[in-house]
């Protein structure tokens, strides 16, 4: 998430500094347009004071040493790779959300809602309640509006059937399945070698 | 948690606010407000800072609360829904019962006595 975050203002940033160069860039070409002609205020004028030919021929040397046969160009290469791995970041920075989505349970006039971590929390504390289970993961996924999954993977004993894991479980969590709204996804597996029942 | 109450300089918005997160975090089961994983969930009270609160004002003189808040280990359902009248009593105990909107809460943490497993 503050990845997100710094992304976002690298964003907000660059998005500053390019429009300040749009500015900067229109007003010259509006100002240059004044005059016709070769000098003066004039757009051959600027492309003279900007050197713009000579940058012409430096970019088509450097294109066509690019296209060139022969070993590849490391240094070009590089650049345009790391170009490509910014370019994808900033689009990070504009379309992934930093607000995380909340699950929500219905309340009164006002809202009650949980983030998913929390949640997850509790009902691995609450799962951990069910007979023959040695351990927990839970995960929570809220939904788009209301509610939303809930994924519990349960380790149990030797003794213990799968089914009666499952089952277990999934009693232990109705409470808060049912509050926020939450469908529950148990699976279990045998727990290692040194787990202890809970 | 508590703030010193300022007799003058806060709007009845930050005064709310302070009112709301107080009964909050009084209530059992409550750990503490929390600001978020941003610190967006905050209102300025005079020089200080209430983490874990956002009062907005709702029209007609009243002012929604949103309280985030980390909780301990009990039933998060069963706190939340005791929560609000907490705040509702409190705020009516300071004659601000009536510039009380709606109050939502949000559980972003929880605490577990024994810290939770890594």
């Amino acid at each position: 998430m503050a990845f997100v975050i710094l992304l976002r203002g690298l964003v907000r940033l660059l998005g500053f500094l390019l429009l300040v160069v749009l500015a900067v860039t229109g007003l010259a070409l509006t100002a240059f347009c004044i005059q016709g002609g070769e000098s003066g205020l004039s757009l051959p004028a600027l492309a003279e004071t900007l050197r713009l030919h000579e940058l012409r021929d430096n970019v088509e040397s450097l294109l066509s040493e690019l296209e060139d046969t022969g070993p590849l160009d490391l240094l070009p290469a590089l650049l345009g790779l790391g170009l490509i791995a910014l370019a994808l970041a900033l689009l990070l920075g504009v379309f992934v959300p930093t607000r995380e989505r909340l699950v929500s349970a219905k309340s009164g006039d006002g809202r009650l809602a949980a983030r998913r971590r929390a949640l997850g929390q509790v009902a691995g504390a609450l799962a951990e309640r069910g007979g023959g289970v040695t351990s927990i993961k839970a995960k929570v996924k809220p939904g788009r509006r209301q509610g939303g999954k809930i994924k519990v993977r349960a380790d149990r004993t030797r003794q213990t059937e799968p089914a009666e894991a499952k089952r277990s479980v999934q009693e232990q969590l109705e409470p808060l399945c049912d509050g926020f709204g939450l469908t529950t996804k148990v699976s279990t597996r045998l727990a290692d070698r040194g787990s202890r029942v809970q | 948690m508590s703030v010193a109450q300022r007799a003058g300089g806060v709007t009845a918005r930050a005064e709310l606010a302070r009112v709301a997160l107080e009964a909050a975090v009084k209530a059992r089961g409550v750990a503490a407000g929390n600001a978020g994983p941003d610190g967006r969930y905050v209102t300025a009270y005079g020089d200080a800072t209430l983490a874990g609160v956002v009062a907005a004002a709702e029209g007609e003189g009243r002012f929604s609360v949103d309280l985030f808040l980390t909780a301990e280990l009990v039933p998060l359902l069963a706190l939340g829904a005791r929560l609000p009248g907490a705040v509702r009593e409190a705020a009516r105990s300071q004659d601000l019962g009536e510039r009380l909107g709606s109050v939502s809460v949000t559980f972003l943490d929880v605490e577990h006595p024994l810290g939770w497993p890594s």
